[in-house]
């Protein structure tokens, strides 16, 4: 039997490629966010070619998506944050879409590799970071100093402050990646047991799958909304920056 | 003419009064006053785990960095691991406490409030 580990395999797919003497095949997590961008993009474009006052059902479908996002930004971000509106709807739709694409049986789940959460992570941490440089200039650096501190307290409070600034990007990708790796796995292992307890014993775990998988579908929509209002909370606080 | 309230009138009432609600709650969410938002005991959770971790980890991964770039063996390790676990319980504690993902977050002072949020 395969191991519950083998659908987070990364193999390549089609040619070589290979860009300044290093080799960087396609392979199926790439193809799974492309996959995962055109089905967002296609869903978009579809429910938009055309817009009528009584939206049909993919229009309504896009409406709730735009206008939740756009609900989210509003109150996490504030007015000001809403400039970023695009950003946080693409990094939303792309998890939400990499998550609920990967629900497929035979799909492969990006998210589930701690290399693409954490590639995302660091995008929203780096956006962050130059906002809040270009709106504050050195100001930013207070930041790092909470209000009323003692000078003597410095010494320790600003590495530590620093640590936890750069703590975000790690929680940030840990969350995803490991909610998304041991749901699946979860549900690699049940399915394991249902196969080898036979038809009768099976049926206990069959059960628990049935369960699991709505409880995952929970966690992709959820885990693809924490992340997004992370994003949130972190850009309110590159705006205002207390 | 002043018979019991019946009919239409009666309907047209409570229709107001439905009506009156909902601009109530409109009217809250749009001055931003915070909804009464229900954080999972269980999201909570996850978060707090999570950020106990990465804030630990990071640490020691950036002791163990410095440990092996200066030569400076157990030092490096021991003091930044402290930081970072502490690092991550102040994220933690900042969570709970409600202030989020703020890092150097100002106290508010009474003679400190955030500035209302325009229309």
């Amino acid at each position: 039997m395969a191991s519950p580990l083998a659908q987070f395999e990364v193999h390549s797919i089609g040619p070589q490629l290979s860009l300044a003497g290093y080799s960087v095949p396609f392979n199926n997590s790439a193809l799974w966010m492309v996959i995962a961008v055109i089905v967002a993009t296609g869903l978009m474009v579809a429910a938009t070619a055309r817009q009528s006052v009584i939206p049909g059902r993919l229009q309504s479908l896009a409406e709730v998506l735009h206008g939740f996002v756009a609900n989210m930004v509003r109150e996490n971000a504030g007015k000001e944050g809403m400039k970023y509106f695009p950003f946080v709807f693409s990094l939303f739709i792309f998890v939400l879409f990499g998550n609920l694409l990967g629900m497929i049986p035979f799909s492969f789940t990006f998210t589930s590799h701690i290399i693409v959460t954490f590639g995302l992570a660091a995008t929203v941490f780096v956006t962050v970071t130059v906002i809040a440089l270009v709106r504050h200039g050195t100001h930013f650096f207070s930041f790092f100093l909470p209000h009323g501190t003692p000078w003597w307290m410095a010494v320790i409070v600003v590495p530590i402050e620093i640590l936890s600034y750069f703590a975000r990007p790690v929680s940030l990708s840990i969350r995803l990646f490991a909610n998304m790796m041991a749901g699946h796995t979860m549900l690699k292992v049940f399915g394991g047991f249902a196969v080898s307890l036979g038809v009768i014993g099976g049926l206990a775990p069959l059960a628990l799958i049935v369960a699991l998988t709505g409880f995952e579908i929970l966690v992709a929509l959820l885990q693809a909304y924490v992340f997004s209002i992370l994003t949130c909370l972190y850009l309110k606080d590159a705006i205002e920056l207390h | 003419m002043t018979g019991p309230v019946t009919g239409p009138n009666k309907e047209r009432d409570e229709k107001a009064d439905a009506f009156a609600q909902r601009l109530a709650s409109l009217e809250a969410e749009r001055l931003g006053k915070p909804a009464a938002k229900g954080k999972g005991d269980m999201g909570v959770a996850a978060r707090v785990g999570v950020d106990l971790v990465s804030g630990v980890l990071l640490g020691a991964g950036l002791g163990y960095g410095i440990d092996l770039y200066a030569g400076t063996k157990p030092w490096g390790l021991i003091v930044c691991f402290l930081l970072g676990a502490a690092a991550g319980f102040m994220n933690v504690y900042r969570f709970l406490n409600g202030q989020d993902a703020g890092v150097g977050y100002r106290r508010k002072t009474p003679d400190q409030q955030p500035p209302k949020r325009e229309e």
